[in-house]
């Protein structure tokens, strides 16, 4: 019973059920990628796994325990959250941030140990963080503070990461070098990794497998080639799409411009007439 | 590991420092000397001062006060002083959890109807004391009153459904209940116009007629109060990144808001039920540490304590003083120091955002 188990699971949110009998499989040091379009329950079923919304139906095990009878502190210390908007708040320094992970391993005075120490160090160099952990997270440039919510999900030393949406605040440059240093940091302390994403290339080229979502359903499930098609990106995304792969890059999707070919023939039509 | 073994550890983190801490304890006890110095009775600064260093262990310095200054030194200025040390340093700590469970830099002891309850019992026990049961005592009526009021605003903010039991829920609360029991209080008050002077001079808030009996009946409940605020400090500093991310980093964000409010409350109601209503002093002093020493509620609970005793105490200093030998009511002074020392604060040392 080792990994991640989602068998059945459904949300309902007010009088919307976000999410509907998803059962799904994450294996251990695997990269699972959730894609969707918007409102598809990507969100919510991570919420779900991680124990942050009740769920009508079914269960989340992980490595043998049924998440919802776990407390808090437990289920801290089996998986790490990079949330998709982290609140930073004021004048919070980096060191002691990147040290709110250790808060499960800590003793009921809340006494940081030199290992809880070395930990937080370990991660922020790791990240590149190291010459900034005196600063304050409100200073911190979009892709810093980023890296400073991964050390902090790091330092809390669980063996799942989840990551909602890390790169939709990124640009190009850095959600590329934010993904290739969770793939990095994967493969170091052999990490199970969950993660929805916005980018599609992105999804293909880092992820093992990905599950694609749509109003609230699992509805494709598979290596990144039999999941992203343009077919399916037509009937779900409304999406016109190529998928190009080549043995360098992987795969690519580039988004086609909608109704190019026939506004190009009436506007030759249009000269033509002059 | 071996190697990490041997590299320094330059994770920079929030400490108090003991250079923080000494300073506002040679503060605390500076004021606290001055609080036994100053007084209408005029006693010799000298033989005060040899009293005292008489008293400490291993010391023994001849002092001539007589045997009345000894009374007025022992029994009158110091239970003042250390009450309210120990009111002004529940008062602070209580406002910086506050803060931090909810969040909101307006967030102060009164909040969920600690003042509004207390109130309310301490005009009950007015009442009967004019209706023939002169010996109904009020500082337990109004300790009783505070905890209901705020056990009231936390049983009502729990009746709405799981998932929207919020913070702002129980704040919303609290405003509701503290409404609800300041309109009982004011028509108590406003049927029985004779108890009206008696009712507000306790509202204002005073420490006139301490003797150690008061001290010792509150000081249990106070220290509960600080010790349970100091075990949760840390537990504070990582709410600050909201209920959701707490509980993924391993707390539960009821459970901690929950015992925080029960010590803050404990601690609140048994100031107020000694002292009244003594205002401003659980927003200023904490805004002012964590303007001067930063974010961290590891920095701001221990030296909310120190320099609300501080505070406290120096301002019943100059209301006691400044019309001699008539006194202001204490919560006067507060406001009166507190409000222009605080945006003088804010103007020199930056946002509070």
């Amino acid at each position: 019973m080792n990994g991640l188990h989602v068998r059945n699971v459904s949300v309902v949110l007010g009088e919307a059920r976000v999410v509907d009998g998803v059962s799904l499989q994450v294996q251990p040091g695997e990269w699972l990628g959730l894609i969707g379009p918007n409102g598809a329950g990507k969100t919510t079923l991570l919420r779900a796994i991680t124990g942050a919304t009740d769920l009508e139906t079914g269960e989340v095990v992980y490595q043998g325990n049924s998440l919802s009878e776990l407390g808090a502190r437990q289920r801290a210390r089996l998986m790490a959250v990079v949330p998709q908007n982290p609140v930073v708040p004021w004048g919070m320094g980096v060191g002691d941030y990147v040290l709110l992970g250790r808060t499960s391993h800590l003793g009921w005075l809340g006494r940081e140990t030199r290992t809880d120490l070395e930990i937080a160090q370990h991660s922020l160099r790791a990240l590149g963080l190291e010459d900034l952990s005196g600063r304050r997270l409100d200073e911190l440039s979009g892709g810093e503070l980023q890296r400073a919510v991964l050390a902090r999900a790091l330092t809390q030393d669980a063996p799942m990461l989840v990551l909602d949406e890390p790169t939709s605040s990124l640009d190009i440059g850095h959600g590329q070098q934010l993904m290739e240093r969770v793939d990095r940091l994967r493969s170091e302390q052999r990490l199970t990794v969950i993660s929805a994403l916005h980018d599609l290339t992105l999804a293909a080229q880092f992820c093992d497998r990905l599950v694609m979502m749509s109003e609230g359903k699992a509805i494709l499930d598979g290596p990144p080639r039999s999941v992203i098609t343009e077919g399916s990106l037509l009937d779900h995304y409304g999406a016109q799409v190529r998928v190009i792969s080549g043995p360098e890059f992987g795969m690519v999707v580039i988004p086609l411009r909608t109704g190019y070919e026939a506004e190009e023939e009436r506007a030759t039509e249009v000269a033509g007439n002059l | 590991m071996s190697v990490l073994h041997s590299l320094p550890v330059p994770v920079q983190r929030s400490r108090v420092g003991p250079r923080r801490l000494a300073l506002a304890l040679a503060l605390g006890v500076t004021v606290l000397g001055a609080a036994l110095l100053v007084g209408p009775a005029g006693l010799d600064t000298g033989e005060v001062m040899a009293a005292m260093l008489d008293r400490l262990p291993l010391v023994e310095v001849e002092s001539s006060l007589t045997e009345r200054e000894m009374t007025i030194l022992w029994e009158i200025r110091l239970p003042r002083a250390v009450m309210g040390a120990l009111v002004g340093a529940t008062l602070a700590s209580a406002g910086a959890a506050y803060q931090g469970v909810f969040r909101n830099p307006l967030a102060d002891p009164y909040l969920l109807g600690v003042a509004a309850g207390a109130g309310l019992g301490a005009t009950v026990a007015i009442l009967m004391r004019a209706r023939g049961f002169p010996s109904m005592p009020l500082a337990p009526l109004a300790f009783v009153g505070a905890v209901l009021g705020v056990a009231l605003s936390y049983g009502l903010s729990r009746t709405r459904g799981k998932e929207r039991r919020s913070a702002t829920t129980l704040v919303l609360a609290g405003v509701a209940v503290a409404s609800f029991l300041t309109a009982v209080q004011t028509f108590l008050q406003l049927t029985n116009v004779t108890t009206l002077r008696e009712v507000y001079s306790w509202i204002l808030g005073r420490l006139v007629t301490v003797g150690w009996g008061d001290l010792y009946a509150v000081l249990p409940y106070m220290m509960v109060s600080w010790l349970v605020l100091l075990v949760f400090r840390r537990a504070l500093d990582v709410m600050a990144v909201g209920d959701d991310e707490a509980a993924t980093l391993g707390l539960s964000p009821r459970m901690v808001r929950l015992i925080v409010v029960a010590a803050a409350t404990l601690g609140a109601a048994a100031a107020v039920s000694a002292s009244g209503l003594i205002a401003f002093v659980g927003i200023i002093v904490p805004h002012t540490v964590r303007l001067l020493a930063g974010w961290s509620y590891r920095v701001i609970i221990p030296l909310s304590l120190v320099m609300g005793g501080v505070f406290l105490t120096g301002a019943d200093l100059v209301a006691r003083t400044v019309v001699s030998p008539a006194e202001l009511p204490i919560g006067v002074v507060t406001a009166f120091l507190g409000g222009p020392f605080f945006l003088m604060v804010l103007r020199t040392s930056g946002d509070l955002e």
